[in-house]
């Protein structure tokens, strides 16, 4: 008896032994992300995880790479036309929808068309029309010389024209389909979406065959689940969890700056600002006041100490690769010293009062840096009365621009300080599509003047050569002042090869699991 | 009884048209949607346009209208993010936080009425005070600190159980739900304890109190002399009528359960309908905090109607008039 028991056994533990080598050969991974994808469609919303499923499951006329350059994609070659407005694009041949039905030139126009009238119409703002060619040339004519047309064909994920029409876009939502390299499988709102690997993918199949995703919004959890193994690579690993991580064995941390740069709004130009407190004028009308702000922030001991490392101080607009880095800006110096006396020179030689405005909740620990802000100018005579505003009244309460003149925000920019300049910096009502966002009503004519010939200029070399020139402007003349680049970290076991993005994207096509 | 009965909807009708405009009137202090729904690099004419989209242009007696007419076909709103209807949101993500609720009334009552019953008939007995002491902490300790600590503790040290998520589901009447597999099960157990604790408290302290009240009077007195034995004394003579408050009590946590629940649900990534509402009100969609507090407004009518009736079951005296 006793010996059939252990044939037994012997059998069951084989057989057992057997599925995990079949399940080993197929390799799979988990990502644990921060929040679920709004939508599958990734023509609905702008927003990180529905943008990283859009790079999942479709492509665009152009992908992008980790540092969020644009690649080929559906386009293999591209020219421009001696008018500079005409671009035309060669279309890849013989790729197929998850459906096996063909991409065509009819499915770029549609997925245009479509994404005109969404969120995404931004993207699309520039292009006058798309004109179908053959079923593999499309002809996109701009209204206007646009050097970053390959950038913002990027967001523009090529949808099923025939599929996507048949079914309706909420059913489209719930089953979706494009060319991508993973297919759609299952999603269950609020706890996971899983995908297969396309074997038929025009790039070669994805070496990780099945990916779950799982959105657990709560950070310590987030970390616990990457502790239990049950996720194999986490987003948004909270800095106190950072060391524990480090400290566990099998476990690492990987960081890399975030494109979420964090600066203060200065009201540099109004003759009367708002938020100052018992001054009927503008003491940041002068320059030598606005060289004082920024002279007395101590940027790397708010990295340092509030931020525990985990962000980058910095001058800059853009990270260092993104056209308007320039060497031109110098580094950030802390010279409180230097402050007092520009501020005497200006006539403030015991400063004044005003309120700074600052989220609460919407960047890390942006409350906390908020407060370190507030001492060190106050230190120097610029006295500061906080005010925090929860995250969903912060945006509702600075856009307009009339309550404050000093407000700390933060900008992730995907694409180039041109882009960021023309809604934040430029003139506002200059231009109905430029400066909506201009919190500071900062006004400079020079400035506008080169975000302008950026704008007209199809070269994106001499686009580059401007908007430096631009940049470093605008930080000379303090009509901004940057503060830090925040992190991105994640968390991930041993043996998964992974390079971060600039978009945050967890990209399974990009990774291996040993 | 069909009076009572007739007079009872309406009551509820009128307090779910009370919730519906305090809601809508808290709603519109609670920052603009239409900045959380546009691009930030979108122009004033386009925010304006989603402005209008929304119809959120509209004076708020205009919005409310348009509200209550929709609510008369059925129909709760479109979600401003999601661009789903609240009602569907909130419905597919309801099985997942039911069936939370439901193990947690199950797990508190299943070690409420032991120990509470123990401790009031025996209360100077060790173990009792034990049962109190542990009671106190059941009350005081915040459910968000337990569940990280639950989790750290079971998931993260000793690997018994999953940290998080609902697991495997198998479908009973086409619905999905976790406590049907056993992977589901468990990760059920951790969130329904950590939510159950503070209830379990709670009760424990009230049928203690109750028990030793009761234990006090004529009756089982009469009870012990005429032979009932222990058991039989405490659970169906003492217990019975130690239970007409803690009905009620019990009543009104099951609403608050369901309220807790979105904290809970947030800590285990727990897929339910509280997760839901925390969202909707980071992004200020709301349709969806609307939609999500009329429901649970008529859960909690609901809920202490049925209360009313239990009553009369329990206690005979009690008349529905």
């Amino acid at each position: 008896m006793g010996r059939r028991f252990a044939a037994i056994l012997a059998v069951c533990a084989l057989s057992l032994l057997m599925c995990t080598a079949a399940v080993a050969a197929e390799k799979s991974l988990v990502i644990g992300l921060a929040s679920d994808a709004l939508f599958m469609d990734p023509s609905q919303q702008d927003e990180t995880i529905t943008n990283t499923m859009g790079r999942f499951m479709y492509d665009g006329l152009f992908n992008s790479d980790p540092r969020g350059i644009p690649v080929p994609g559906l386009a293999t070659s591209w020219s421009v036309g001696d008018d500079n407005l005409t671009w035309t694009f060669a279309l890849r041949k013989g790729v197929k929808f998850h459906d096996g039905s063909d991409f065509t030139a009819e499915d770029v126009a549609y997925t245009i068309d479509v994404c005109r009238t969404s969120l995404l119409k931004n993207f699309t703002a520039s292009i006058k029309e798309v004109r179908i060619v053959d079923p593999h040339t499309v002809k996109i004519i701009t209204s206007v010389p646009t050097a970053i047309l390959l950038e913002s064909l990027v967001p523009l994920r090529i949808l099923p024209k025939a599929y996507r029409t048949k079914v309706g876009p909420e059913k489209f939502n719930q089953a979706p389909i494009g060319t991508g390299p993973y297919i759609f499988q299952e999603w269950v709102k609020e706890d996971h979406i899983t995908m297969k690997g396309n074997d038929a993918y025009w790039g070669g199949a994805p070496k990780i065959a099945k990916v779950t995703m799982r959105p657990i919004s709560n950070a310590a959890t987030r970390t616990a689940a990457l502790l239990t193994g049950e996720v194999d690579i986490i987003e948004d690993v909270p800095v106190r969890d950072v060391e524990k991580v480090k400290g566990t064995k099998g476990f690492e941390v990987i960081d890399r700056p975030s494109e979420r740069l964090i600066y203060l709004h200065v009201d540099a130009n109004r003759p009367k600002g708002a938020g100052i407190i018992g001054l009927d004028r503008n003491p940041f009308n002068d320059i030598r006041v606005r060289k004082a702000l920024s002279l007395a922030i101590n940027r790397d001991a708010i990295v340092k100490m509030i931020m525990n490392g985990n962000a980058y101080a910095t001058n800059q607009l853009v990270l260092e690769g993104r056209r308007g880095y320039t060497k031109k800006i110098p580094a950030p110096a802390y010279d409180p010293a230097e402050a007092k006396k520009l501020l005497a020179e200006a006539g403030y030689p015991d400063g004044f009062k005003i309120y700074l405005d600052a989220p609460n909740g919407r960047y890390v620990n942006d409350g906390q840096v908020a407060q370190a802000l507030a001492s060190q100018l106050t230190k120097v005579g610029i006295q500061i009365e906080l005010r925090l505003h929860p995250k969903s009244v912060f945006f509702d309460f600075v856009r307009p621009g009339d309550k404050s003149s000093l407000v700390m925000t933060g900008w992730s920019e995907p694409i180039d300080v041109g882009e960021m300049a023309s809604v934040l910096f430029y003139t506002r009502g200059k231009n109905p599509a430029k400066g909506g966002s201009n919190r500071g009503h900062y006004a400079n004519p020079e400035f506008d003047k080169l975000i302008d010939s950026a704008d007209a200029t199809a070269d994106p070399a001499k686009r580059a050569a401007i908007l430096e020139d631009a940049a470093a402007l605008i930080v000379a003349d303090g009509g901004v002042v940057p503060l830090y680049f925040q992190q991105d970290l994640y968390g991930r076991k041993e043996g998964i090869a992974f390079t971060p993005r600039s978009d945050k994207s967890i990209l399974a096509y990009e990774m291996d699991v040993k | 009884m069909l009076t009572y009965l007739l007079k009872r909807v309406f009551q509820m009708f009128v307090v779910l048209f009370m919730v519906s405009v305090i809601v809508f009137c808290v709603m519109s202090f609670t920052g603009d949607p239409v900045l959380m729904i546009v691009p930030p690099t979108a122009t004033d004419a386009q925010i304006a346009e989603a402005r209008v989209a929304l119809g959120l242009d509209r004076p708020l007696w205009d919005q409310y209208a348009v509200f209550l007419r929709n609510l008369l076909h059925g129909n709760l709103g479109v979600s401003y993010m999601f661009k789903r209807p609240a009602l569907t949101l909130i419905v597919e993500r309801m099985p997942a936080t039911l069936e939370l609720v439901f193990l947690s009334i199950v797990i508190s009552l299943a070690i409420a009425l032991p120990c509470g019953v123990f401790a009031g008939a025996r209360p100077n007995n060790a173990l009792s005070r034990a049962i109190m002491g542990g009671s106190l902490l059941g009350i005081s300790l915040p459910s968000f600190w337990v569940g990280i600590l639950l989790i750290f503790y079971f998931a993260v040290e000793k690997g018994f159980l999953p940290s998080s998520g609902r697991g495997t589901t198998g479908t009973l009447f086409g619905i999905p739900f976790a406590f049907l597999t056993w992977d589901g099960f468990k990760h059920i157990i951790l969130p329904a304890f950590t939510l159950a604790l503070g209830t379990l408290a709670m009760l424990i302290r009230l049928i203690r109190a109750q028990i030793m009240e009761v234990m006090r009077q004529d009756f089982i007195r009469f009870a012990r002399a005429k032979g009932v034995t222990w058991r039989s004394l405490l659970f169906s003579h003492a217990l019975k009528n130690a239970l007409v408050p803690v009905v009620t009590v019990f009543g009104l946590q099951v609403g608050s359960l369901i309220a807790f629940a979105t904290v809970t649900e947030t800590i285990f990534a727990w897929p339910g309908m509280g997760k839901l509402l925390v969202d909707s009100i980071n992004t200020s969609d709301r349709p969806v905090i609307v939609a999500y507090l009329m429901i649970v407004a008529a859960m909690f009518v609901a809920i202490n109607f049925i209360v009313d009736i239990v009553y009369t079951m329990i206690d005979p005296r009690v008349d529905l008039r």
